[in-house]
This record gives C-alpha cells, sequence and structure tokens, in this order.
C-alpha cells in the first residue's frame, strides 16, 4: 500500500471515528466531574484536534512491505503507548489533569476509543469476508465445484 | 531457437514438437508448460514424474524458486514458475493471494479477517493460507465481480 492510500484509508477513516468518539468521551466525562461548567462555539473544534492527534501516530504502522503478525501486534502497542504519552503529555502541559482520577479515567477512555476504532475496522473486514464468502459459494455453485 | 507454427485442422492432433540437442531445464520448462496448457500437470515426487488434474489442486507454493502443486493428499514439484501458473490459469480460477501462493477458488472455503488488513484462507482442506492485504482487491474483484 502506497503512503496516499494509507493516509486516506487508515489515517483518515481513524480520524473520523475518533472525532465521533471523542465528542461522545468528553460529553460523559465532562457530565461526571464538572456538569455546572459551560463552553462557548470553540469547544467544538476540540474533538477534530484532539481526532488529529489521536490518528496521527497510526502513521507508526506504516510500512511498503507487509508486516508479519508480530510486527503487527509491536507496531500496535508502539501506537497505544504514543497515543497515551501523546495526549496525556498535551493535557498535563496545558494544565488540563487536574487530578489523578481524571488523568486515570482519561487512560482509560483512550484505551476505549482505540478498541472501538479496531473494532471497527474489525467489522469492516468482516463485512468484506461475508460478502467475499456468499459470492465465492455462488461462483462455486455455478461451475459446479466438488465439496 | 527457431519457432514454427503450422495451422492443422484435426484438434485432436495438436501437438508440440521440441527438436532440440540437449534436454536443457528451459526445453524442461517449456515442456511443463506445453502439458500443463490442457487440463492436465506433469510433476514430480520421490524422483517419479506424475499427471494428475489441475481441478484437483489446492493451491501452488513457490518456496526459494522451486514451485510445488498441492493436492489432497500430495504435493508435488512442477517445473514452472508461479507467475506462468498464475498467468496460464486465472481463467480456470487460479489467483494469485500473497507472493507465494496461488490459489484454486473452487478449493476455498471462506475467507475470515486477520490482523492489518490481511485476511486468512480457509481451503476445504482444512489448510490456512495468508492473503496478502495487496492481493484482497484482485481476489474481491475476481469472486465479486464473478470473474
Amino acid at each position: 500500500m502506497d503512503f496516499k492510500t494509507f493516509f486516506i484509508k487508515k489515517v483518515m477513516m481513524s480520524f473520523f471515528v475518533s472525532i465521533t468518539c471523542i465528542s461522545a468521551a468528553m460529553a460523559v466525562i465532562g457530565m461526571i466531574f464538572e456538569p455546572n461548567t459551560r463552553f462557548g462555539y470553540e469547544v467544538f473544534l476540540s474533538p477534530f484536534f484532539f481526532g488529529a492527534l489521536a490518528s496521527l501516530p497510526l502513521l507508526v504502522k506504516y510500512s511498503k512491505k507487509e508486516l508479519s503478525f508480530k510486527q503487527t501486534v509491536i507496531r500496535n502497542v508502539i501506537h497505544f503507548v504514543l497515543l497515551e504519552v501523546g495526549i496525556m503529555s498535551f493535557l498535563y502541559f496545558g494544565e488540563m489533569l487536574t487530578s489523578i482520577s481524571k488523568a486515570i479515567s482519561l487512560g482509560v477512555s483512550i484505551f476505549i476509543i482505540d478498541l472501538t476504532v479496531y473494532l471497527v475496522l474489525w467489522m469492516n473486514d468482516e463485512r468484506t469476508a461475508k460478502e467475499f464468502n456468499n459470492a465465492l459459494k455462488r461462483l462455486q455453485n455455478d461451475y459446479g465445484a466438488d465439496e | 531457437m527457431k519457432v514454427y507454427i503450422k495451422q492443422i485442422s484435426d484438434i485432436a492432433n495438436e501437438c508440440l514438437i521440441i527438436e532440440c540437442v540437449e534436454v536443457t531445464p528451459d526445453v524442461e520448462s517449456i515442456r511443463s508448460y506445453a502439458l500443463t496448457k490442457g487440463t492436465t500437470l506433469t510433476g514430480s515426487m520421490d524422483e517419479q514424474i506424475y499427471q494428475f488434474n489441475l481441478s484437483d489442486v489446492f493451491y501452488f507454493e513457490a518456496i526459494d524458486e522451486r514451485v510445488f502443486a498441492y493436492t489432497k493428499n500430495k504435493s508435488y514439484e512442477l517445473k514452472i514458475r508461479l507467475y506462468e501458473l498464475e498467468t496460464a490459469y486465472s481463467d480456470k480460477h487460479f489467483i494469485r493471494c500473497s507472493k507465494s501462493f496461488v490459489i484454486n477458488l473452487m478449493k476455498l472455503d471462506s475467507i475470515s479477517p486477520a490482523l492489518n488488513g490481511r485476511f486468512t484462507a480457509h481451503m476445504k482442506n482444512g489448510e490456512k493460507i495468508i492473503i496478502s492485504r495487496h492481493y484482497v482487491p484482485e481476489m474481491k474483484r475476481a469472486v465479486l465481480g464473478g470473474k
């Protein structure tokens, strides 16, 4: 896969899924920890910003050659660490992480979001496999393939 | 080497004659290729030459410049390149699924998602072969396009 295809298919897809999940996480965490805080319109931009921050570490997964299972797992772990470190560092230095409980719940949220992205990608591949398998059976029936 | 093509009217008398001073590997390769143009293949196993049906082949595999054909219980070494098999039998539902494998779609049971955009091909004899993500679109076209 060339870099352009990788960027559009993987990074951009992750970006948009992340935006959706970050918006939901912001709402839930906000309602729990600071239910009375009110924001201006500019807050709508933050999911885009954090979406980019969450998607850019995906670049670590790019490889011209096909990765083995082990290499894929290692890069997934590196990606997750980069994700956690990147977002937590940004919030910490921006003095937005004010308590341990907030840091923990944010860390868990990032983990769940990351997992959700993998789940969505997996479900997409599952759908492709199902379509393929149905078409394969039709093709085999048409040509009288033996069982 | 000079090449002559003579048109005849009776299909039963079609044949290929190679006149050569020495039977070199190249000549063997041409012989094997010509033989595989029918519905049977010629391959070696335990230094014996065998003929077998193309339709019995589950997949072809290239290992260190050597090419093997796998039927349900046997494997034969062929004197032909993997890309030549791929080209010769693409119209007989043989398709490349990775750098080293050409599989028979008629012997494919199903596919399932693997990590990193790859899929696993579950053959009807229970063997599993990785479908490289590079070849996934081509396989989808071949099956979903009704080739």
